[in-house]
């Protein structure tokens, strides 16, 4: 970010942006959580291979 | 089949102000797979200009695809652009299929099917297969319950997903659809020209704010030889003088990382890597530090979060303060510039704890900082925790890390904007950084100093996806 980016920011704050006093709750929001759900793909297994293994900090 | 991939315009401060663009990864990723199953594929990117709406949509339907497939990296702060795009592309061209990606839309496809029928299907997690296996099933009118990973209305106009995909094991089975940018266009690192890349995908550790490592699900990465074969490629045929990894933690696993830096070495080109990566790795490997500089990393993002112990315990970090400080110290001996990551809106914080937080900052000494603004996801453990805290901010546009969106006990909106303002006006604009910085990119890089160095460059652009899962969620 450059100071052309830090004073757009606080142009941005001071004149552009609305914010509210009274909001909802963020899961009003967004919806109730989903943390159930964090994994999006299931793990598909192999045979280890030698450098494209699964396990970091080999 | 015709498909034309869409960038959206980011509405993200960074994304709009510096001159520099970066290619959309995500899209040239589901690109070349897509050719190589014999379509015709196309890609507009709307992040130049940026392009206007109606332009952007002219542009896209204009050889009357019959496919369009939306997606942005900032995929939440995105979503209210991507929604009025296909919007805009049903009302002139209803039959056209509409097809919608990304992290935010893998966990939102519930609502965002329930609240509009503007997209036909929703990919869910890694796209390569998944797209290739849907287009298919279109062409071949083959049943779509079958292809995994998607989302759609069904008959009663209800959503409904699919079995959740596969991931990957083998990254390198698929390949970036190169061809479908003009390498001229993209830069970054003041005009330099560069790319977007993945060594790995997913992270291995815990923290409970990210919402990067749910989405790739497991920590896997390229074959390193390959890789740096692909980087070198790049630099030879293309002239690409830098990589942006946008890996959530390339450096994970010790070995394979090492054979990476070996392999760069080996190629023998003059290409500068920057990316990002946990301080607890770079104090692992002090010893091969300047391997990396001599593969051509210059600079690393640190996303050390916070500055207190006990923030750092909420958020199950699992770093430390002191690896913090080591792994900027270790940088700099190196040759390597550190960009840290602060985020401020902790729930409870006042501004004795930002002005703590500033004095450490000060004594870690990086080069560079970006000021980040807690932003939780449905998805993550803290959203759990952050559920009950008030939302002042509605506009999703904002929800892009660099705006506050919770409310805080103690400190109002202003508070907090100005002490985060003046922090980093501060910690960048300190002698001794200038000086550093300045003389560190001189002697490792043969980068003239231009008098006024970046600040945290890639905010909200195409790179930064591993704290708060920045601009990837
Ligand atoms: S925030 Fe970074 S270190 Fe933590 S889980 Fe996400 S990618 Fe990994």
């Amino acid at each position: 970010m450059g100071r052309r980016v830090w004073f757009r920011e606080v142009w941005g704050f001071l004149v552009r942006d609305r914010r509210l006093k009274h909001g909802p709750t963020l899961a009003e929001f967004w919806g109730s959580p989903q943390d159930e759900e964090e994994e999006s793909m299931v793990v598909e297994r192999l045979p280890r291979q030698s450098m494209t293994a699964i396990s970091p900090n080999a | 089949m015709k498909i034309v991939l869409i960038n959206p315009p980011h509405t993200a401060i960074g994304s709009r102000v510096p001159d520099d663009h970066l290619p959309p990864l995500g899209l040239l990723a589901l690109g070349g797979p897509l050719i190589d199953a014999g379509h015709q594929v196309r890609l507009v990117d709307a992040e130049f200009g940026p392009m206007a709406l109606a332009t952007l949509v002219r542009d896209a339907l204009s050889d009357h695809p019959d496919c369009i497939l939306i997606g942005h990296s900032g995929s939440t702060s995105a979503h209210p652009t991507a929604l009025l795009i296909a919007g805009m592309v049903k009302d002139i061209q209803p039959a056209t299929i509409l097809i919608y990606g990304g992290v935010f839309p893998t966990y939102h496809w519930r609502d965002i099917l329930a609240e509009t029928n503007v997209f036909d299907f929703i990919v869910r997690g890694e796209g390569e297969a998944t797209i290739v296996a849907l287009v298919e099933a279109l062409e071949k009118r083959k049943p779509l319950s079958d292809v995994a990973g998607i989302a759609f209305p069904d008959d009663l106009r209800q959503p409904f997903a699919t079995r959740p995909t596969r991931t990957i094991t083998n990254l390198d089975d698929y390949r970036i659809g190169w061809e479908l940018i003009d390498f001229s266009r993209y830069s970054y690192w003041g005009g330099k020209r560069a790319v977007v890349m993945q060594f790995s995908r997913g992270c291995p550790h815990l923290c409970n704010y990210c919402g990067q490592r749910g989405f790739w699900t497991r920590w896997r990465h390229r074959d390193p030889m390959k890789f740096a074969r692909e980087i070198a490629w790049l630099y030879r045929e293309h002239g690409v003088e830098l990589i942006n990894l946008a890996d959530e933690n390339p450096t994970s696993s010790k070995k394979a990382w090492r054979a990476f830096l070996d392999a760069m070495i080996a190629e023998n080109v003059p290409v500068l890597i920057v990316g990002s990566t946990r301080a607890d790795d770079i104090v692992r490997d002090a010893d091969s530090l300047h391997l990396y500089r001599q593969a051509g990393v210059i600079r690393w993002l640190l996303g050390m979060e916070n500055t207190d112990e006990q923030t750092l315990a909420l958020i199950r970090k699992g770093g430390s303060t002191s690896s913090d400080r080591e792994a900027i110290r270790l940088l700099r001996l190196n040759g390597i510039l550190s960009m840290a990551t602060w985020v401020a809106g902790f729930e409870d914080e006042s501004l004795r704890d930002l002005w703590r937080g500033f004095r450490q900052l000060i004594a870690y000494d990086p080069d560079q900082i970006q000021a980040l603004y807690v932003t939780p996801h449905r998805w993550t453990p803290f959203f759990r925790i952050a559920r009950d805290r008030k939302v002042i901010q509605l506009d999703a546009r904002l929800w892009d890390y660099k705006h506050q969106v919770l409310q805080m006990t103690r400190l109002k909106p202003w508070m907090l904007f100005f002490a985060v303002k003046l922090i980093e006006l501060a910690v960048q604009s300190r002698p001794r950084r200038w000086r550093v910085s300045c003389s560190t990119r001189i002697r490792s890089n043969g980068i003239r100093c231009a008098g006024t160095p970046k600040w945290a460059a890639a905010s909200g652009s195409a790179k930064s996806g591993a704290f708060w899962s920045a601009t990837a969620a």
